[in-house]
């Protein structure tokens, strides 16, 4: 991805004339970029295939904002992000599709809610080695956006549950569930020991 | 013609991916759970 990534940069570069510092800015944003087109077309297939693009696409609807508001644990390799990151879209937002009664879904709405606000406190924002946020005026800003995220997040679940429409409430708080479990210690921990392993099992192969 | 059009073409796409890389906080980073490497101009 990363070779793509900088082939379509060093072309785009040549045509508009621009400079080496230009043409790694086009990579990074090319590398994004194709990353998650990927990532979104091979999430609303297999939503597809699961006849679960509804829930799915509320889930996402919800796991964006918070995730690029509040950041979180990141893998060490696009392969390993594709096929962690599709397994959370898709399993979530299958999950979501079951059968649940008002009541347990409100007892879980409301968890959730404390579990976000409390991650507001504690955690957020959740920054990486790679791009660390020290600035406090970011950190409370994102703090506050996050804030009135977990606000407008809440009332539309509440409203969707009111009416009946209890998957797509459901949806919405897996996506607050996926995106919470990223920001918390036990998502750094989690993608770190499939990391470890992963390299384990790599360094293992290379050895063998 | 095909040649301005062309040019237009790749200047939108060039906008967009720096406007991608230098949007602040991961905020483009909404559906990966990847951090690709930061080019040294950009740290």
């Amino acid at each position: 991805m990363h070779s793509l990534a900088i082939n379509l940069a060093k072309k785009l570069g040549n045509s508009l004339h621009s400079g080496r510092e230009q043409i790694d800015i086009y990579t990074y944003g090319l590398e994004v970029l194709l990353m998650t087109l990927i990532t979104l077309a091979v999430v609303f297939c297999l939503a597809q295939l699961l006849s679960s693009t509804a829930t799915t696409l509320i889930f996402l609807a919800v796991f964006a904002p918070f995730r690029s508001i509040g950041g979180g644990s990141h893998l060490s390799t696009y392969p390993r992000c594709l096929l962690f990151g599709t397994c959370l879209m898709v399993g979530l937002g299958y999950w979501a599709g079951i059968s649940i009664q008002p009541y347990t879904l409100l007892g879980l709405l409301s968890l959730t809610t404390i579990l976000a606000l409390y991650s507001i406190v504690k955690w957020i924002p959740a920054d990486t080695v790679k791009r660390p946020i020290t600035d406090e005026r970011i950190k409370s800003r994102q703090k506050l956006y996050m804030l009135l995220a977990v606000c407008s997040w809440f009332t539309i679940a509440a409203i969707l549950t009111r009416y009946g429409l209890l998957n797509y409430a459901l949806a919405m708080v897996m996506g607050a569930l996926g995106s919470i479990f990223l920001i918390a210690p036990w998502g750094y921990w989690l993608l770190e020991a499939i990391d470890k392993t992963l390299n384990n099992m790599k360094g293992g192969e290379a050895n063998a | 013609m095909l040649r301005k059009m062309q040019l237009m073409a790749l200047s939108a796409m060039a906008i967009m991916a720096t406007f991608i890389a230098t949007a602040n906080a991961s905020s483009f980073k909404w559906f990966i759970i990847y951090e690709p490497d930061m080019p040294d101009c950009m740290k």
